[in-house]
C-alpha cells in the first residue's frame, strides 16, 4: 500500500486531480465528508489529507511514503526526503513587500517580518547585511503597516493581499511550486510504483504551464 | 544458551548477541571505549559527527571533556599507525548525542565494525557482506545501498563546479532532485553532455546489470573507470552471495568528502523510516588524524529500531501467588519453589490489583 499525503486546500485538490489522471484514482475522496484517510485497494494506494507545512514531516517519518509540498515549505523546513518532481502547480514566489513609500537606507539595520525565518535569512545572508527577523505566523502584511518591520518576506501569488494592503513587491526573488517528495528509506521497497507515479506526473506536468 | 536465560533477553539484546557472534566468527574481537573523551576531538572534526552537537563537562583536571557522541574517532586516535598491522575490532557501546527520532540527546546504542589497515577489494567485500549479514540479522527485508564517492567527484571536477557550486550540486543529487539538476546546469551554462552525467548521478538505481551502460558513462576518466569496475566487481559479488534486488547502485548516498572516499553504503529495513546502518571507505579521516592506513566500517543506530522490537521479555509461563496476613509463609515459599523448578516465572503478591498473569493461586 502507498501512502500518499496531500496538502489540505485547493492546491491539493489539484494534485489529486493530476493523480487521478495518472490512474491512480480514488473516487471517494471526493464525496463532501470529514473523512481524512481514502483507501483504493486495487491500486494499492492511501490517501490523506494533511495541513499542508506538515506534508514533509509525514514523509520524513515515513508515515506516508510520497506528499506533495510547496517549495516554501521544503526550503523553510529542509526535510531530509528526494524531492522528485515539480509539478509545476502551485506557481508562485518569495519576494520582499514593504510599504509603498518605503526607502532602504543599507546603513541601518533591516527589520524583517516573515514566517520563514530560514529563507530570509539566507536571502539577506548573501547580502552582508545586518537584519533583524521577526518570525510571525500569519497575518504578515500587517507588520510594516504597523511599523513593526521595515519589510516581509513572503509568498506572493496575484499581488492582490499586498495591493489591498497598500505593500509593493520590491523583489521577487525564488520562484515556489509544488513539489512531489519521497521518504529516502520508503523509496528502497517501493520505487517501481513510485517510479510510475513519477512519470506519469512528469508527462501530465507538460501540460501545466 | 539456558532457555529461560535467552528468554530475559529483549529483541535488541538478542540482535546485540547476534551481532557479536557474527563479527567474532569473521575475526574481529570487541574494542571497549570509556564514556569519556577530549572534547577537542570532536571539535575539529565537527562535520564528521551525527550532530554537531556534543554534551561536555569540565573534569577536574580543568580539562574539556565530552561524552562521547561517537566510537569511531576514539577508535582510530588510540590506535598505533601501522602499515604492516591491521586492526579489526567491533564495538557495541552506548553512545551520547542527539536522536534521529526524538531530537533531544539521548544514550544510543551503536554497534559497529571497523577495519584499519591497507584496504583491498577482499577487505571492502568482507565488510560490506558483514554489513549485509547485519542488516539479515534484523530482519529479512532489507535493502543495502552503495555508491562511491570518487566517481561523484571525478564528475564534478571534470564540469569544474567547486566550493558553494559544488555543495549546491551535491545536495540537488542528494535529492534525486533531477529538476534541480537541470535548471543549475543551465544557470551555470553546463553543457547538455554534463547535465546529462550529473542526472543520471541523481536517477541511477538499482541493479548493475541494468544499469551497467549508464555506469560505464559516469566514467569521465581513467580514476573514475577504475572506480566503477570495482564498484560493478563488488556489488555483481554482493548480489550472487545475497540476492538480486537487495543490493542497489544508488550515487544519491552522499557522505561528507572531507572524511569519506571511495566506496559508501547505507542499510534500510522495510517499515523503518530511516537509514539504519551507515559505513564506508574513510581514509581521508584516518589521514586528518595523522594515520597512515586506510579504514573501511559501518554502524547500526538503534534508535530506530525499537519499533521492531516488542520489550516483551518472557521468562517462562507466569503465575501469580496471592496470601496475606494470615496464610503459611512456609507454605507461600514451599509453592513458589515449586511452582520455579517446574519452570515457570512466578510473582508473589499481597494485592491483588496488581495481577497481570492469566494463572493465579490463591493461598489467602
Amino acid at each position: 500500500m502507498l501512502n500518499v499525503a496531500l496538502p489540505k486546500g485547493r492546491l491539493g485538490e489539484k494534485v489529486y486531480d493530476m493523480f487521478e489522471k495518472a490512474g491512480y484514482p480514488c473516487p471517494s475522496i471526493k464525496e463532501n465528508n470529514r473523512k481524512l484517510i481514502f483507501v483504493n485497494p486495487e491500486k494499492q494506494i492511501r490517501y490523506f489529507w494533511v495541513k499542508p507545512s506538515d506534508v514533509p514531516i509525514y514523509v520524513e517519518r515515513g508515515a506516508a511514503d510520497i506528499g506533495v509540498a510547496g517549495k516554501d515549505i521544503l526550503l523553510e523546513y529542509e526535510p531530509d526526503v528526494y524531492e522528485l518532481l515539480d509539478l509545476k502547480m502551485g506557481k508562485c514566489s518569495m519576494a520582499v513587500a514593504a510599504k509603498r513609500d518605503f526607502k532602504d537606507d543599507p546603513q541601518k539595520k533591516l527589520v524583517v517580518a516573515t514566517k520563514f525565518s530560514k529563507i530570509a535569512k539566507k536571502y539577506y545572508g548573501t547580502q552582508d547585511r545586518e537584519i533583524d527577523i521577526i518570525h510571525l505566523n500569519g497575518s504578515i502584511e500587517i507588520a510594516p503597516i504597523l511599523n513593526l518591520t521595515d519589510v516581509i518576506v513572503d509568498i506572493v501569488e496575484t499581488g492582490t493581499t499586498l495591493k489591498e494592503n497598500d505593500l509593493v513587491v520590491v523583489e521577487k526573488f525564488l520562484p515556489i511550486s509544488a513539489r512531489l517528495i519521497a521518504n529516502k528509506a520508503n523509496f528502497n521497497f517501493k520505487s517501481e510504483i513510485i517510479d510510475d507515479i513519477t512519470a506519469k506526473l512528469f508527462e501530465l506536468t507538460k501540460e501545466n504551464k | 544458551m539456558d532457555n529461560m536465560i535467552f528468554d530475559a533477553l529483549s529483541g535488541w539484546e538478542k540482535l546485540q548477541l547476534k551481532l557479536r557472534s557474527l563479527y567474532m566468527k569473521n575475526g574481529y574481537k570487541r574494542y571497549l571505549v570509556s564514556k569519556f573523551e577530549e572534547y577537542d576531538l570532536y571539535a575539529n572534526n565537527k562535520d564528521f559527527l551525527l550532530s554537531n552537537r556534543v554534551i561536555t563537562f569540565t573534569d577536574t583536571d580543568g580539562k574539556l571533556m565530552a561524552l562521547k557522541p561517537d566510537v569511531t574517532l576514539s577508535v582510530i586516535k588510540n590506535n598505533k599507525d601501522s602499515l604492516d598491522k591491521s586492526l579489526k575490532i567491533f564495538y557495541d557501546e552506548n553512545v551520547f548525542r542527539i536522536s534521529k527520532d526524538s531530537f533531544n540527546f539521548k544514550e544510543i546504542n551503536q554497534t559497529g565494525l571497523e577495519y584499519l589497515g591497507q584496504i583491498d577489494d577482499y577487505r571492502i567485500f568482507e565488510v560490506m557482506s558483514l554489513a549485509v549479514e547485519s542488516l539479515n540479522e534484523i530482519s529479512n527485508s532489507f535493502a543495502l545501498n552503495v555508491s562511491d564517492l570518487d566517481v561523484v567527484s571525478a564528475v564534478l571536477d571534470s564540469a569544474m563546479l567547486f566550493g558553494s557550486d559544488r555543495s549546491e550540486m551535491l545536495e540537488l543529487i542528494r535529492a534525486k532532485n533531477t529538476h534541480g539538476i537541470e535548471e543549475f546546469c543551465f544557470s551555470r551554462a553546463l553543457d547538455k553532455e554534463k547535465t546529462e552525467l550529473f542526472k543520471l548521478l541523481s536517477s541511477v538505481r538499482g541493479d548493475v546489470e541494468k544499469n551497467k551502460e549508464k555506469l560505464k558513462k559516469l566514467a569521465v576518466n581513467k580514476q573514475a573507470e577504475k572506480s566503477i569496475e570495482s564498484l560493478i566487481s563488488i556489488v555483481r559479488l554482493l548480489s550472487e552471495k545475497y540476492g538480486k534486488g537487495k543490493i542497489n547502485v544508488d550515487f544519491s548516498l552522499i557522505s561528507d568528502t572531507n572524511y569519506y572516499n571511495g566506496i559508501t553504503f547505507n542499510g534500510v529495513i522495510e517499515g523503518i523510516p530511516s537509514t539504519v546502518l551507515s559505513g564506508g571507505r574513510y581514509d581521508k579521516l584516518m589521514a586528518r588524524l595523522n594515520k597512515k592506513s586506510g579504514a573501511i566500517g559501518f554502524a547500526v543506530y538503534s534508535d530506530l529500531l525499537s519499533k521492531l522490537f516488542d520489550s516483551d521479555e518472557k521468562v517462562g509461563q507466569n503465575v501469580t501467588i496471592i496470601y496475606d496476613d494470615e496464610s503459611d509463609i512456609k507454605k507461600v515459599i514451599a509453592k513458589a519453589e515449586e511452582l520455579k523448578k517446574q519452570g515457570k516465572a512466578v510473582s508473589v503478591e499481597k494485592y491483588s490489583k496488581t495481577i497481570d498473569t492469566a494463572e493465579v493461586l490463591d493461598l489467602r
